[in-house]
């Protein structure tokens, strides 16, 4: 097919069950992300955002829909082929840094090639160079600020140099000067080729992305979308989003 | 040239904050024995139940094999009234003695599942994490089976170092209390080890099943936003 965008949801479809009733995280969702784009997505808290991101990030399923990520539909892998997927193409930021405790900063770097052969030491002292904590190797998570916890969490998610960087609210837990930094290295990464997509609530963070999409309740309300037919502009009143 | 000598000073300043210093590597075993040490009060706890479990385990056995040799030499015509006695233990010993063997596996089986769910539990927010940076089920499955296999090593170990300080003590005071006044005869079987070793490696086996189904059945998803 040609000229298929880098990253697509395609009628994405996902609902939760909680206790008896269900609840609607992304409903016909479908987006195309080119490579080297820098988006933020921004809603409401409970509006999909999440889940979205966990649909590309191969850590869930959707319910109906496919997702595809550099033409590998995602949502027919397995469980440990999407693992594998997420390892070789994809790094991954946490709203809450999720190092490891009992690790120091580069050995945290180094957890997601634990199981290789080779240890890619020198590239991890690198990579924490580049994010300015070239004098903290060998402190502990516990003995870091919030800022350096993050900037250690990305210098983990680019050890195996990803494509694609999937940011949850980043800078939900730090202070916004150390959020202005870390956004700074998110342009300077995009600027270098990488895929970034961030959810995020900043808008100071949104503001410094290349596109911004808006969703609520599940559904695109302001953004490019794509679906079958191709990229398009899209409206709140023009279908696909959400009439308001 | 002078940021350099500045950042190599902070650096080695920094060395004091880690007691292992800058890592070669990080390998699965050491990230292991990492965590093992974190949680080294409920080890030691752990180890310790495996421990004494291991030693009731190898102390019967002792007196069974005391019992076997004691009647095994046995050639006076007229038993002794201690020998009539030992005889009536051995009886019974020799029907409970798979039973209590048994218990002591069974019980070993509980501390490890106990333990090794507690650490999945405890560390769920740490294993979906892993899972979430892409490691595999199976890779995480090895990282907390392993630690666990460690702690019961480790128990079996400190079971059986004690099993050879304490029996032949134990031998020497001549455990009246326990044999009712009797003289009971312990003999350390060597073979003992072997099965202590055996008991133990199949009590971690059949105790991680169930943590690390767990661990299998989970999705990193779901953990992830428990935490959050
Ligand atoms: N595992 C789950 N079980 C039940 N409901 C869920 C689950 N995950 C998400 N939901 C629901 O799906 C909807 C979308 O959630 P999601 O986490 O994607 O929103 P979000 O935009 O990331 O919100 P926030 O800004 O608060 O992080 C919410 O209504 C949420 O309650
Ligand atoms: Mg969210």
């Amino acid at each position: 097919m040609p000229d298929r965008p880098f990253i697509e949801t395609i009628d994405v479809v996902k609902t939760y069950k909680v206790g008896s009733s269900m609840v609607t995280a992304l409903d016909h969702f479908s987006i195309g992300i080119e490579e080297g784009e820098m988006v933020a997505i921004m809603g409401p808290s409970g509006s999909g955002k999440t889940s979205l991101l966990n649909m590309i990030g191969g850590l869930d399923r959707p319910d109906s829909g496919a997702v595809r990520v550099k033409e590998v539909e995602i949502n027919r892998l397995g469980e440990e082929q999407r693992a594998r997927f997420r390892k070789n193409n994809i790094g991954f930021i946490f709203q809450f840094f999720n190092l490891i405790p009992s690790l120091t900063a580069i050995e945290n770097v180094l957890v997601p090639v634990m199981f290789e052969r080779e240890t890619p030491v020198k590239r991890a002292g690198e990579l924490l160079e580049r994010v300015g904590l070239g004098d903290r190797f060998d402190h502990l998570p516990g003995m870091l600020s919030g800022g350096e916890r993050q900037r250690v969490a990305i210098a983990r998610a680019l050890i195996n140099d990803p494509m694609l960087i999937l940011a949850d609210e980043p800078t939900g837990n730090i202070d916004s000067e150390t959020a202005r930094e870390i956004v700074s290295l998110f342009r300077e990464l995009n600027d270098e080729g990488k895929t970034l997509i961030l959810a995020t609530h900043d808008r100071i963070v949104a503001g410094r992305a290349k596109v911004m999409i808006k969703i609520r309740d599940g559904r695109m309300v302001r953004g490019k979308a794509h679906s079958r037919d191709g990229m398009r502009s899209l409206s709140p009143d023009k279908g696909g989003g959400v009439p308001e | 040239m002078r940021d350099r000598e500045n950042r190599l000073a902070t650096r080695k300043r920094a060395k004091k904050s880690a007691p292992w210093g800058t890592p070669k590597k990080l390998t699965p075993l050491g990230y292991m024995v990492r965590e093992v040490w974190r949680n080294r009060s409920r080890t030691f706890m752990s180890a310790a139940g495996i421990a004494s479990l291991a030693l009731l385990f190898i102390l019967f056995s002792s007196m069974e094999q005391g019992l076997d040799d004691h009647f095994r030499g046995e050639t006076e015509d007229v038993p002794t009234e201690e020998s009539i006695e030992l005889f009536k233990v051995k009886q019974v010993m020799d029907d409970w003695v798979y039973l209590i063997s048994a218990l002591c596996w069974t019980l070993m089986v509980l501390v490890i599942v106990n333990t090794a769910t507690i650490t999945v539990v405890e560390r769920k927010f740490e294993l979906a994490s892993l899972r979430a940076l892409g490691l595999s089920s199976v890779q995480v499955s090895f990282l907390v089976g392993s630690s666990m296999m460690l702690i019961v090593s480790f128990g079996i170990m400190a079971g059986i170092i004690a099993s050879v300080v304490i029996i032949p003590l134990l031998d020497i005071a001549n455990l009246s209390l326990l044999g009712g006044g009797l003289d009971l005869p312990l003999v350390y079987d060597p073979i003992s080890i072997v099965n202590t070793l055996l008991l133990g490696l199949g009590a971690g086996a059949l105790g991680l099943i169930p943590p690390l189904l767990m661990i299998i059945r989970s999705s990193p998803m779901e953990v992830l936003r428990d935490a959050g």
